[in-house]
């Protein structure tokens, strides 16, 4: 250790005395300089070393569509009842248990289905096995280059559909959330749907609120059916019963009320995923907490129908 | 129910420990300064108030707090939370038997992992608080103060230059504070204050208030 001293001391009045020959800096300078490059490159990666993310700003796009139902999904008539569900499938990256848990009771003929963490293939994979009409618009391109983004899948056609960009981009990375609203003809009634997959908690609370009342906003006056659908991060405590009274304040039900907890974490469950509801009358709800390829649970609602 | 506590007290914990240092306007101190030669440590215990999401929230807030003597009418100090700092100086104006009059500049930085509706990862705070000192026995000091403070929060991306979701905002605010010397090398001070931030580019917001006691020791510097 003491010989180690005494290189570097050696290395360093070597330095010091060519800087000096140089007319260069100061005695000390160096010795500053030799510690501050691990701190300085630490912190400058600190600062500086979140990748920006790519995001999807065009107003109207991209958008992936597709209408994969067949005579055995078409019904012609009005329907006794319709089911809504809401699943984040985890980055789509296990798409065959999602089919696999959207097809069996209580999930299997869904009416609607939101999601959301998908990429276009899965989810045209998931309308065809399921034979559904979609529309997905991804919001930005996830760390592994695939997109990321939310989707409304359908029994019934969808007559219109755009993407809303939602306000508050993440501080790290500028990450955009988007959420993605359709209207569906069903049985000659049109119904206002929206797939939603608002910011993660890093994102504060009043600022998912502001992404909540956006979709809120963007869908008013577009019909007396609506229904909202999807994650809305409320982790944090407090952020659930703020959110809930931001949709009953504007006149939403919380359709999806009492299922519980729709997410197992390392802290427990959480409740996260909903279906808020205008112009319906729920009439069951759940989670289908079997595995179905996500950290997030399927929540399904039985809505009476007709409205 | 348990786990439910559980995930509450996780959440509650770590925004303890990380969060509310920025949104703190307590500075916790009298108008007269500390004696050239003299050094101040400090442990204080706040409760804040403050708007998250359309509620008020409150928060504890432990803080370190120091002040040095360096002049015979200035000192300079700070207070320290877990990834915050703030320095400042402080310069004693008037000086009667009963009354003192000082003005505080001040400069800290911030650094919260998550956003609040105003407060960013990146949290800069410039202002200045005047104070008043108001000596009603040798023990008991009264201390009214008033601030000015701007303040930028931004995310973490202004680094590379995207300032997307900064805020700007400027901060009036009072305090009242009462302090009571134990012994001559031991205060405890209590105090509690508003402030008022006007978002520059969104208007006013609710009111955030603080509200603490102080444990506070002085001793002479080596020589």
């Amino acid at each position: 250790m003491h010989g180690s001293l005494k290189c570097n001391d050696a290395r360093a009045a070597a330095a010091e005395a060519s800087g000096a020959r140089e007319g260069g800096w100061q005695p000390g300078y160096l010795q500053r300089l030799r510690i501050a490059p691990p701190w300085a490159l630490l912190l400058l990666t600190f600062l500086t070393g979140c990748p920006l993310a790519e995001n999807y700003t065009d107003e109207a796009g991209p958008r992936y569509s597709d209408d994969h139902r067949h005579p055995g999904t078409i019904s012609s008539e009005a329907p006794a009842s319709i089911t809504v569900v809401t699943f984040n499938l985890s980055f789509a990256e296990q798409v065959t248990e999602a089919i696999t848990a959207l097809s069996r009771p209580p999930l299997a003929g869904a009416d609607v289905i939101a999601m959301q963490e998908m990429d276009a293939a899965s989810v045209d994979r998931i309308a065809s096995e399921l034979g559904l009409a979609y529309v997905y618009y991804p919001a930005s391109v996830q760390v592994d280059d695939d997109d990321f983004g939310n989707a409304l899948l359908s029994r019934w056609p969808i007559v219109a559909d755009r993407k809303v960009h939602l306000p508050h981009d993440d501080p790290y990375h500028q990450r955009r959330r988007i959420a993605v609203l359709a209207t569906l003809d069903i049985g000659g009634t049109l119904v206002q749907t929206a797939s939603v997959h608002n910011a993660t908690p890093i994102v504060g609370l009043g600022g998912r609120l502001d992404q909540a009342e956006t979709i809120i906003d963007a869908m008013e006056g577009t019909g007396p059916v609506q229904v909202i659908a999807g994650d809305f991060n409320t982790s944090d405590p407090g952020s659930l019963r703020q959110m809930v009274r931001l949709f009953s304040e504007r006149d939403f039900q919380w359709a999806s009320e009492g299922v519980g907890d729709t997410v197992d974490s390392v802290i427990g469950g959480l409740p996260l995923d909903f279906v808020f509801a205008q112009g319906l009358a729920p009439l069951e709800r759940g989670v289908d907490r079997r595995p179905a390829g996500s950290d997030h649970h399927p929540v399904w609602v039985r809505f009476a129908w007709p409205p | 129910m348990m786990r439910g506590f559980g995930i509450r007290a996780l959440w509650v914990g770590g925004t303890l420990v990380l969060a509310p240092g920025c949104l703190s306007g307590a500075r916790n101190i009298g108008a007269a300064t500390t004696p050239v030669g003299t050094t101040e440590v400090g442990v204080s215990l706040n409760a804040l108030a403050f708007e998250r999401g359309r509620d008020q929230a409150y928060l504890p807030s432990p803080e370190l707090t120091f002040r040095k003597g360096a002049g015979e009418n200035w000192d300079w100090g700070g207070r320290l939370t877990l990834l915050g700092l703030e320095l400042g100086t402080r310069h004693r104006l008037i000086e009667q038997s009963r009354w003192t009059w000082s003005v505080a500049p001040s400069a800290g930085i911030w650094y919260v992992p998550v956003t609040n509706n105003y407060t960013e990862p990146v949290n800069l705070r410039l202002g200045a608080q005047t104070l008043l000192d108001y000596r009603l026995s040798r023990a008991w000091t009264l201390t009214g103060g008033a601030s000015l403070t701007g303040a930028f929060a931004g995310p973490l991306t202004a680094f590379q230059g995207r300032f997307n979701g900064s805020n700007l905002l400027l901060s009036p605010g009072g305090s009242l504070g009462i302090g009571f010397r134990l012994s001559p090398s031991f205060e405890v001070r209590a105090e509690g204050g508003l402030e008022f931030p006007l978002d520059l580019r969104g208007g006013s917001r609710p009111p955030s208030g603080h509200a603490g006691l102080t444990f506070r020791w002085s001793r002479a510097d080596r020589r």
